[in-house]
């Protein structure tokens, strides 16, 4: 199957008869990336899930307003990234009445996840990046899994390159401490 | 440090740690459209009632205001005074009834049947008076 390019797909979503078909390709171009993007974050499936597909419903809406100002895959991102700091800021609303942190109720989900398969050293992995602040958690993420460039990163994240190096290299040495002590 | 750094490369290289259900990216399109119908519809239902909503509301916002424009229109006085006396008679009974002995109630509602009495009398003389055709100069000279 042919991979459309992003201005390809721009293009194609401007035609009103093959607006439908450009989403379409668009969603299956970065369904998977969108997808496990906001699970790093969310750490649950169904949550991740929930987020993906509101997600993509804010793409749907979004697009015709779209400017091309930014790449289109960063646009994506960002749009994923907020969705999904959003979700956990309402979950750390219900979860003050329960007197436990967000970062508690991750760590929960992770242990409790029948949907991790993972080995007990990338258990432990996991629960090193939960330790980290959010912001750092997803720039950690985004460099170390996902292998993003400091550029597209400071794009998405609206943040400078300068910053985000440096967030890096902390989260990288909190990581490495918890992996040593525990 | 070494050691670690080594740590992080070999758990990259272990792959992705997480799993999605069977078929989950398969379905992912038809579960999204199925949600964005939902979403569409719900947005419908409202746009198809905002008009009867908002002549339901300016029906309410008249009626509103014809009973503010009605109470304000009776004179201020006359709600007083009716009001007052309302309130006085109510209070002048309940004081007389709580003042009075049983024995002395009883008394004062015969008398009013004995006005009653007086009042039928009265019809009864006009009655025959009608009756008669009797004038009432005829009666001042008699």
């Amino acid at each position: 199957m042919i991979e459309y390019s992003d201005i390809e797909l721009l293009e194609l979503f401007q035609q009103p008869l093959k607006k439908e078909f450009a989403f379409g390709l668009v969603l299956k171009k970065y369904k998977k990336q969108i997808y496990w993007h906001i699970r790093k974050i969310v750490i649950s499936h169904d949550d991740a899930d929930d987020v993906a597909q509101n997600t993509f419903v804010k793409i749907w809406k979004s697009l015709p307003e779209f400017r091309g100002e930014s790449k289109l895959f960063t646009w994506i991102y960002r749009i994923a990234t907020n969705e999904a700091i959003t979700f956990l800021n309402q979950k750390k609303k219900k979860i003050v009445i329960s007197f436990t942190s967000v970062e508690e109720y991750l760590k929960n989900t992770l242990e409790s996840d029948v949907y991790f398969s993972g080995s007990e050293i990338q258990m432990k992995l996991q629960k090193a990046i939960l330790e980290l602040p959010e912001k750092q958690r997803i720039v950690f993420n985004m460099k170390y899994f996902d292998e993003m460039q400091y550029d597209e990163m400071s794009e998405i994240l609206d943040t400078s390159v300068g910053a985000l190096k440096a967030s890096y290299h902390h989260a990288v040495k909190k990581v490495e401490d918890f992996l040593k002590n525990n | 440090m070494k050691i670690e750094e080594n740590i992080l490369e070999k758990l990259k290289n272990e792959g992705n740690p997480f799993d999605v259900p069977q078929n989950y990216f398969d379905d992912f399109e038809a579960k999204l459209s199925l949600k964005m119908q939902t979403n569409e519809s719900k947005v419908t239902v409202i746009q198809k009632l905002k008009p009867y909503l908002a002549i339901a509301a300016s029906f309410a916002f008249v009626f509103t205001i014809w009973k503010i424009v009605a109470f304000y229109n009776v004179a201020p006085n006359e709600k007083f005074v009716s009001n007052q006396e309302q309130i006085s008679d109510s209070i002048a009974t309940d004081y007389e009834l709580s003042s009075l002995s049983e024995n002395e109630i009883v008394e004062i509602l015969a008398e009013e049947t004995v006005i009653e009495e007086d009042d039928a009398e009265q019809n009864a003389i006009i009655d025959y008076l009608i009756e008669e055709d009797i004038s009432f100069s005829e009666i001042v000279e008699y």
